[in-house]
């Protein structure tokens, strides 16, 4: 009698048992099983600019923001939602041609075509290594600059074949097309540490054959064509420190330096040389924003707009409007932060972007 | 010895409730809570690691990348770097990175595992700001020889085996064991970054594992109470590192070799009222990591002599005392280094408890360190535990800590991005709990239930300098952790079928207090991949040598940035383990069947890393004893 208590009472407790395991089992079926972005949304089409948010490299959290300036929203994974996967790792630049856009996705090795309307992908580019930027030459070419490659690759964009690598025999970073050539500059000697990464390599556009090479200083890593036709580099000195930052305006027909300006603190790193639509101003980010016409003689020393604190990541200069976007990463493990300001520099509005917002394109 | 005893020290898993018992027995009266894992669960994973220990029976969450790849473990909301793997006294985290890596560690290699929070758990190493792994071997002094073979075939490629003989007398014990490991590792999972709706199966490439270890151990017995120990630890670990699948995955690029030799000697004394241990050793270690791509092939080596010595002494009355020393030297040579780069390491401690029988346990204890003649910051340390009448089923624990954890030598003196100028990160650590022990009917009932309360500042984060735009460490955040610890266990035999019931839990609030000026959207903020519930469930029916495990295993979701803006679902994980031993007159044979992922759900522990659905391991073991 004893002992079918005792049995009883065991049943009971193997039983409660029982219910809890069955418990978490209904209270946990949950089939998702990749990340989730609280704050992706549906694009809207609009005048505006599209932040490419690196996101951390080997997290494969980069993502596509589009700031609509009439509406003044913010659209976050835009690219997520309209094609529900994810841009992939590292997306770092993106070039508008015609009604697409070409979006650079560095460490996943290809470049996304999407539809410019919708944001739907209409062709993935594989068979890169590393690549960095894409500059259309013609109709029928298209370079794709690479990090990790020692070739600038050739794609025909009506085919989307890569037709051609042109060796250059280094990294190849930012391009800009002027007088029939391409500049790249050789931005980062990283994988090739016996050369200098001092260097604007030049190919025939329409050889696509390496030419010539200029020397600038360390660290081209942005250029812009002003509106005389005149090449402008801006080098940030090297990693640490290594030399002076330096700008330097270049003839793109003789290969001729016209200028070069040496900034006076070594302990700096200017990035993001941009101009206005007219091409008769440059600005730059040294921490705090600085603007300059081409013709001045000197480096201005004060800024047009200060960071107040913040540490800024990237710049860029609307055409047209010449409004300020700057984007903050703050903890570069978080939603970034971007900031409009008029070409005045009155704050027009701040937003929330993707992980680490990085280059700006304008539609 | 009788054929059941032998049984019985061959495969614990026949006298289950007399090991639950044994077990309280031995930790109930620690002020810290400590929770030794049960030797049945051991021979169960005796061919995995670690990292597949900790998180398949315990409700810690472990961060893996893959089965076989890294893994590192999160205690009470802390950071991989702030548990400490203690191995037989010492501290085997790397003082390079400051982390170990869990799926090194063989369970085959260790005898005993612990797991606590609380300073003043280990007084041989510096305890973690979050917690500690204590592993330990032991010898027993009554083998003659005993044999241990198995091998173990798994899915993917997976084989594994290993090999222990124990030889000697009264006088002297060696023991040896060996183990190899390969699998191609090369699983299927859904490719969610291809569709989220309709993810196509593809196979993972580029993880696979090897590993070769030897563990040699001697013990002498000097005199009655006297142990002279040597033990030495060879172990090659290769594995290949596959990138997350959203990214460019080139086959075979990224690598990581892992060598190391640990030596250890030691002297142990131990009579009625006193106790010394004296202990040095050597480690060695040589971390190669390669990536074609980027062209980097480069060696960290690092060579550590930890040396100890302990004494303690009990009879004045209800007070024991016990007081120590350490010296510890470090050093680190790498490519990523602009030179070698040296650390030593000096501590005294001491500690003093009272112990009124089985009543009440009151515990102070106090730690200074040098570090490179450096006064670290003073660790003193206060528990208590207390029952309020003496055969109470209740007992009372509570503890008051400080701990501190230097810059990791990468921290300091990476290139580029070392910052030489990082301060220690310091931790003020509460625990309180209750614990419940009862045997009612014939079912035994354990329950306890500890709160906890970590305030650790100037934790160090790595993020780009303003400056120059690449990565440095600094002492940034300042995190407050605060949580709840259940652990349930109910135990019982009828007839002659034992079955045991466990739930072990933890909710962990873990949040980052504003960091910088700007950063006002990760204040308050739960900290990424830190999941605020883990549940571990288990059942256990044993019977004539059969033995049924079932677990169920619930992680929540992690965020995976720091202003919570995205996350990672929740996941579950079954498990079932079927054994049968069978006991001849001086052996037994073993035969256990593993159903991993039962369900076969698919889930990432971090984004974009996938883990393997259902997938299956047989293993046969043959032991032998005289």
């Amino acid at each position: 009698m004893k002992n079918s208590t005792f049995k009883q009472r065991n049943r009971v407790v193997f039983r409660l048992v029982l219910i809890l395991f069955a418990g978490t089992l209904l209270g946990s079926c949950e089939d998702e099983f990749g990340e989730v972005n609280k704050t992706k949304s549906m694009f809207q089409d609009g005048t505006g600019v599209f932040i490419i948010n690196e996101g951390n490299y080997g997290a494969g959290n980069g993502s596509l923001s589009f700031l609509n300036f009439d509406s003044l929203k913010i659209y976050n994974g835009v690219f997520q939602t309209a094609n529900n996967r994810p841009l992939g790792d590292v997306p770092y630049s993106m070039t508008i041609m015609n009604d697409k856009a070409w979006v650079v996705v560095n460490n996943s090795g290809k470049i996304e075509i999407i539809n410019l309307t919708d944001m739907k992908s209409t062709d993935t580019l594989a068979g890169f290594i590393s690549p960095r930027y894409v500059l259309p030459v013609s109709g029928q070419k298209v370079y794709i600059s690479d990090f990790y490659s020692d070739k600038v690759a050739v794609v025909n964009p009506q085919t989307l074949q890569i037709t051609r690598q042109i060796p250059v025999g280094r990294c190849s970073e930012q391009m800009l097309l002027a007088e029939n050539k391409v500049f790249v500059a050789f931005w980062s000697n990283f994988p090739y540490p016996s050369l200098e990464n001092n260097q604007l390599l030049i190919i025939n556009a329409e050889t696509d054959a390496l030419s010539d090479s200029i020397q600038v200083g360390k660290e081209p890593n942005s250029m812009v064509l002003d509106k005389n036709g005149k090449i402008w580099v801006l080098c940030s000195g090297g990693f640490m420190g290594v030399e002076f930052p330096t700008l330097w305006q270049i003839d793109p027909k003789s290969h001729e330096i016209l200028k070069k300006l040496t900034f006076p603190d070594i302990y700096t790193s200017p990035t993001h040389l941009c101009k206005n639509q007219a091409g008769d101003s440059l600005f730059f980010l040294n921490l705090d924003i600085f603007g300059m016409p081409v013709n001045a003689a000197n480096l201005p020393e004060t800024p047009i707009l200060q960071s107040e604190g913040r540490y800024y990541y990237s710049l860029a200069v609307a055409p047209g409007t010449s409004d300020i976007l700057l984007s903050d990463a703050i903890d570069y493990q978080q939603q970034g932060m971007i900031y409009h300001y008029s070409a005045k520099g009155t704050l027009k509005g701040s937003y929330k972007a993707g992980i680490i917002p990085g280059n700006f394109s304008f539609n | 010895m009788s054929l059941n005893a032998i049984g019985q020290d061959i495969f614990d898993t026949l006298d289950l409730q007399g090991i639950e018992i044994f077990s309280q027995r031995y930790e109930k009266l620690l002020p810290q809570k400590l929770v030794t894992v049960d030797s049945v669960v051991l021979a169960e994973y005796f061919a995995s690691n670690l990292a597949d220990l900790i998180a398949g029976a315990t409700p810690l969450f472990v961060k893996s990348y893959s089965p076989g790849g890294l893994a590192s473990v999160s205690f009470r909301g802390t950071a991989a770097s702030h548990t400490h793997l203690i191995w037989n006294g010492i501290n085997l985290n790397s003082p390079m990175s400051g982390q170990t890596d869990l799926s090194l560690i063989p369970i085959f290699f260790i005898d005993r595992v612990s797991i606590s929070g609380g300073t003043s758990a280990s007084s041989t190493a510096l305890a973690g700001l979050g917690g500690n792994i204590i592993m330990k071997t032991e010898a027993d002094f009554h083998n003659k020889l005993a044999i241990d073979l198995a091998q173990e075939i798994g899915s993917f490629e997976t084989f594994r085996t290993f090999g222990k003989v124990n030889l000697g007398n009264r006088i002297f014990q060696s023991s040896t064991r060996f183990l190899m490991a390969n699998s191609e590792n090369h699983f299927s999972y859904p490719d969610n970054s291809v569709s989220a709706e309709n993810p196509p199966m593809k196979t993972r490439s580029g993880a696979s594992y090897h590993q070769k270890g030897l563990l040699q151990e001697f013990n002498f017995s000097a005199g009655l109470h006297s142990i002279l120990y040597a033990k030495l630890w060879m172990q090659d670990d290769r594995r290949g590192i596959p990138s997350n699948i959203v990214a460019n995955n080139i086959p075979e690029n990224e690598e990581l070799n892992d060598q190391s030799v640990r030596f250890i000697l030691g002297f142990e004394r131990k009579n009625h009222n006193s106790g010394l241990i004296i202990q040095t050793s050597m480690l060695n270690s040589l971390m190669n990591y390669q990536n074609i791509l980027a062209g980097i092939n480069t060696d960290n080596r690092i060579s550590s002599s930890c040396n100890f010595v302990n004494y303690s002494f009990q009879g004045i009355k209800n007070l024991s005392l016990a007081a120590g020393g350490g010296i510890n030297y470090h050093k680190a040579t790498s490519e990523n280094y602009e030179k070698t780069q040296t650390r030593q390491e000096l501590n005294i401690n001491g500690s003093i408890n009272y112990n009124l029988e089985d009543k009440l346990v009151l515990q102070l204890s106090m730690r200074q360190d040098f570090i490179d003649q450096n006064f670290a910051p003073f660790i003193p340390s206060f528990g208590f535990s207390y029952r309020i009448r003496k055969a109470s089923p209740f007992l009372l624990k509570g503890s008051a800590s400080r701990a501190f954890k230097s810059p990791s030598l990468n921290d300091l003196y990476w290139v580029p991005g070392g910052n030489p100028d990082l301060t220690e990160e310091r931790g003020k650590n509460y625990e309180l709990g209750v614990s419940f022990s009862k045997s009612i009917k014939n079912t035994l009932v354990t329950a306890s239930i500890t709160g906890f309360y970590a305030d650790i500042i100037n934790w160090i984060t790595w993020q780009p300098d303003t400056l120059f735009s690449y990565w440095r460490p600094f002492n940034l955040r300042h995190v407050v952790s605060r949580g709840l610890e259940f652990d349930g266990n109910l135990a019982s035999t009828i007839d002659q079928v034992s079955w045991n019931y466990q739930l072990k839990s933890t909710f962990t609030l873990a949040e980052n207090i504003a960091g910088s000026t700007n950063d006002e959207f990760s204040d308050r903020r739960q900290l990424v991949y830190m999941p605020g519930i883990v549940v571990n469930q288990s059942i256990r029916i044993t019977w004539k040598g059969f033995s049924g495990n079932y677990t169920l295993n619930h992680t929540g979701k992690r965020y995976t940035t720091t202003d919570n803006s995205r996350y990672l679902p929740g996941y579950l994980v079954q498990d079932i383990a079927l054994s049968k031993t069978i006991l001849l007159s001086r052996s037994a044979f073993r035969m256990q069947l593993n159903v991993n992922n039962l369900a076969n759900k698919y889930y990432q522990v971090i984004a974009w890393q996938p883990m393997p659905g259902r997938n299956f391991s047989f293993s046969l073991q043959y032991r032998f004893s005289k």
